[in-house]
């Protein structure tokens, strides 16, 4: 079951279709989740230290 | 480091995978702290499949459900353990310029597009183990 956090957000859960993004990496290359090699690890880092 | 750890697992392990690590700092900021922390803990040869992506909007991270903790649990017993044994070791208290709040968290994408892993941790020093990341991506794929 999906864990929601109340108001908006909701952390997609196993077996569920990612969500997909584009974005620019830190060399300025672009990414598209869905064309990239798979399976993959997204690491989502809190504050770098 | 959660990052460093994950590299030296798959590298050690001689497993090929790809990496997407996601940062809330601005690209500069990013830049600066791979070369100048992430180089020193980790060689450029264990993140050769690895991308760093910076999203100070943070759009990627709410498209995954990841907000902001709270204060209780981003000061809870295990975070405040960590930076005394941080300290304890002799490498201090790292100074925080981001959103010490901002929730990280890890998942696998299967071969078919599909979340194989899914995990945000209760507090800010949770993470799942390297070795359950590393088992995720094995299972799946051939999804």
């Amino acid at each position: 079951m999906s864990k929601r956090i109340p108001g908006v957000l909701r952390i997609p859960s196993v077996g569920e279709p990612a969500p997909d993004f584009e974005a620019t990496d830190v060399d300025g290359r672009a990414i598209v989740l869905s064309r990239q090699p798979k399976p993959i690890a997204l690491v989502f880092l809190r504050h770098l230290a | 480091m959660h990052l460093v750890q994950l590299h030296r697992f798959l590298y050690e392990q001689r497993i090929v995978a790809p990496v997407l690590a996601m940062s809330f700092a601005p690209v500069e900021r990013l830049a600066s702290w791979i070369s100048l922390v992430l180089d020193e803990e980790m060689p450029r040869e264990w993140r050769a499949h690895t991308r760093f992506v910076p999203d100070p909007s943070l759009r990627i991270y709410h498209a995954y459900g990841l907000g902001r903790n709270s204060r209780l649990r981003v000061y809870g017993p295990r975070v405040l353990l960590y930076y005394a044994l941080r300290w304890l070791r002799g490498h201090g208290i790292p100074k925080v310029s981001e959103d010490p709040l901002q929730r990280g968290g890890d998942f696998v994408v299967d071969a078919g597009g599909r979340i194989a892993l899914s995990h945000v941790g209760v507090d800010q020093a949770d993470r799942p183990p390297v070795q359950r990341i590393v088992a995720a991506l094995q299972s799946s794929s051939g999804s």
